[in-house]
């Protein structure tokens, strides 16, 4: 485990001392999609809310393996579901973005074992297609979890946001215009 | 594309009804408004609201722009923004004071020129030779970015001002001139429907703003402490050309308005109430127009353009990437 | 987009249609609703009729996301659908 990370663990355990950058399921995705759109949702730049994706994300997440699942809210930044099998299960619209979905899983489980002692499995969910994954920490899937850590304090701490980069979903993002303007 | 605007140029009553926003006309009539579905609110005609129909408008992020007699604009009432941000707003004090201000004015007033110099270059040839005022025009828009002052970027705008103005009268069909630019009250037909048509630009740019966290109130060429919004200020210099003065140029040629759509009140001469409708219409037509954008790729509409304009100042102000005004390249 | 709702619900539940619609769409007709709303606001609003549907409402939701296709005629006494005029 690198020092920042580290640090921010220690930080996240001592419930006096507040880490400097809260780390949230959306921001491990944003860094695996784009880390220029996670510096831009890191300094509270605005976006239109009213876009398609998110409404139906929302939806989805809402309405499937309703009863099957409690929620739980860790740390004012953290939204778990625990499956009655004690798993944590994270719902996704598609499998388009399936590496970020599956960071986020991993930071969770990550999170509830460094800061809070808690060992779990996961689940990866995705109702529209009829299939689940599962998802656990082990040496690798750890050193990938702590390298994107890592990341997220290194570009979150940045002055300025990482350049301009033409991606294939810029046309769906939400900061596109902020972005390219 | 952008949500519409709507404009109540009947007199009555404006009140919240079942959740959205309801109109009691003075003539009997009834009508509710989506609120959900509008952009901004004008007010034309007299109108009677109390604070929950304020507080809709609020909860739904949708600025009201009030107008008085003879569509004199009165002021807005800009809903509390939700997410407030802030850092925006202490960075864009911090911009103001630093020397961020003086390039982020010539950038704005650079690009005014621009589009002032594009509308000329339209009519050159059209409606007369222009040649000389747009190489004049050329000229300021360079001196703007060798001052070292905002007085004197003001000045060069000033200058660039009078260029562009004492081309109007070849560019209007007679009888429309413009001969000097008066306000307070316009003294004759082209000075109010430029007027008229500066006063819209603005509100446009009052409600581009309230959309981002930016504080309308903090301008960058223009003084705080002036009557008005003055970033609102600034940012419609760049539009105004685009937005105001192109849609006079055609108003008057294609003569969808001609002096019968004025009348004259005291010192004063002023649109008449369905000279008003019918530019309005217009107006909102222009902002619905698209052009295809070569950084964002896709087609944008006029409306859309002032909120990116505003977009690319805001992350100008929190990055320092550069700031993009809006300089007409098509 | 373009969007046009109609229902045909017992009386006592126009109310709740009513309202949840026209907060987005233009109420023109008696149980017809007309607008033009962005994809997000459909969805919400089909979320949110979703919500209070009962067993003896039908409602329709028709959708047009190409402009070009989409034309309307007026016959007598009517607002033009989409005015942006009070």
């Amino acid at each position: 485990m690198s020092t920042s990370v580290a640090e921010y663990v220690a930080a996240e355990r001592e419930p006096a001392r507040e880490p400097k950058t809260r780390i949230t399921g959306l921001m491990v995705q944003y860094y695996h999609v784009c880390r220029r759109e996670l510096w831009f949702m890191s300094r509270d730049i605005d976006i239109d809310r009213e876009t398609t994706n998110i409404q139906r994300g929302t939806h989805v997440d809402e309405t499937s393996y309703q009863g099957s699942r409690k929620s739980f809210q860790i740390d004012g930044r953290i939204q778990l579901d625990v499956l009655e099998s004690g798993d944590i299960m994270e719902v996704k619209v598609s499998s388009a973005m399936e590496k970020p979905a599956r960071m986020q899983l991993l930071f969770y489980l990550w999170y509830l074992r460094e800061v809070h002692d808690i060992e779990k499995d996961g689940v990866l969910a995705y109702p529209t297609e009829r299939r689940r994954e599962q998802v656990e920490l082990n040496t690798e899937t750890t050193a990938q979890i702590e390298a994107t850590v890592e990341g997220i304090l290194d570009t979150v701490g940045a002055e300025t946001p990482p350049a301009l980069e033409k991606k294939s979903y810029c046309d769906s993002c939400l900061y596109q215009d902020i972005c390219w303007m | 594309m952008p949500k519409p605007n709507h404009h109540v140029f009947a007199d009555g009553e404006l009140s919240r009804n079942e959740g959205t926003l309801r109109i009691d006309t003075l003539a009997g009539e009834t009508e509710y408004l989506p609120v959900e579905s509008i952009d901004s609110l004008y007010l034309h005609g007299q109108i009677d609201f109390n604070t929950r129909a304020l507080g809709l408008l609020n909860d739904h992020g949708v600025p009201a722009h009030v107008f008085g007699w003879k569509d004199y604009y009165k002021g807005s009432y800009l809903p509390k923004r939700g997410q407030v941000s802030g850092n925006t707003v202490v960075e864009q004090v911090r911009a103001y004071d630093d020397d961020r201000r003086l390039s982020i004015a010539q950038r704005i007033i650079q690009a005014s020129i621009h589009n002032m110099r594009s509308n000329l270059r339209y009519y050159d040839g059209r409606r007369g030779n222009f040649s000389e005022a747009i190489a004049d025009l050329a000229d300021e828009k360079d001196q703007v970015a060798a001052v070292d002052t905002i007085n004197e970027v003001r000045a060069v705008e000033g200058n660039a001002r009078k260029t562009y103005y004492r081309c109007f009268d070849r560019i209007l069909r007679d009888p429309f001139e413009l001969t000097k630019r008066q306000y307070n009250p316009p003294t004759n037909e082209a000075n109010a429907i430029v007027s008229f048509l500066n006063g819209m630009t603005y509100t446009t740019c009052v409600s581009a703003i309230r959309k981002t966290a930016l504080d309308p109130t903090v301008g960058f060429v223009h003084e705080p402490g002036e009557r008005r919004f003055t970033l609102s200020l600034d940012i419609a210099d760049i539009f105004k050309p685009i937005l105001a003065d192109r849609l006079v140029f055609r108003l008057v040629n294609r003569q969808q308005i001609t002096v019968d759509d004025f009348e004259s009140e005291l010192d004063g001469c002023l649109l008449t109430e369905s000279g008003r409708m019918t530019v309005l219409e217009e107006f909102e037509k222009l902002l619905d127009e698209t052009v295809a954008h070569p950084r964002l790729e896709r087609n944008v509409s006029y409306k859309t353009l002032v909120r990116t304009d505003v977009l690319s100042l805001k992350k100008h102000i929190l990055t320092g990437e550069e700031y993009h005004a809006t300089e007409r390249w098509w | 987009m373009h969007v046009i709702v109609v229902y045909d619900v017992p009386a006592d539940r126009t109310r709740v249609y009513r309202k949840l619609l026209r907060r987005r769409l233009e109420h023109l007709q008696y149980s017809v609703f007309y607008g033009e709303l962005t994809e997000g606001q459909v969805t919400t609003m089909k979320n949110d009729i979703q919500k209070k549907l009962e067993p003896d409402d039908s409602i329709v939701v028709f959708e047009s996301s190409n402009p070009a296709a989409f034309e309307f005629s007026t016959f007598g006494d009517v607002d033009e659908p989409g005015s942006r005029f009070t």
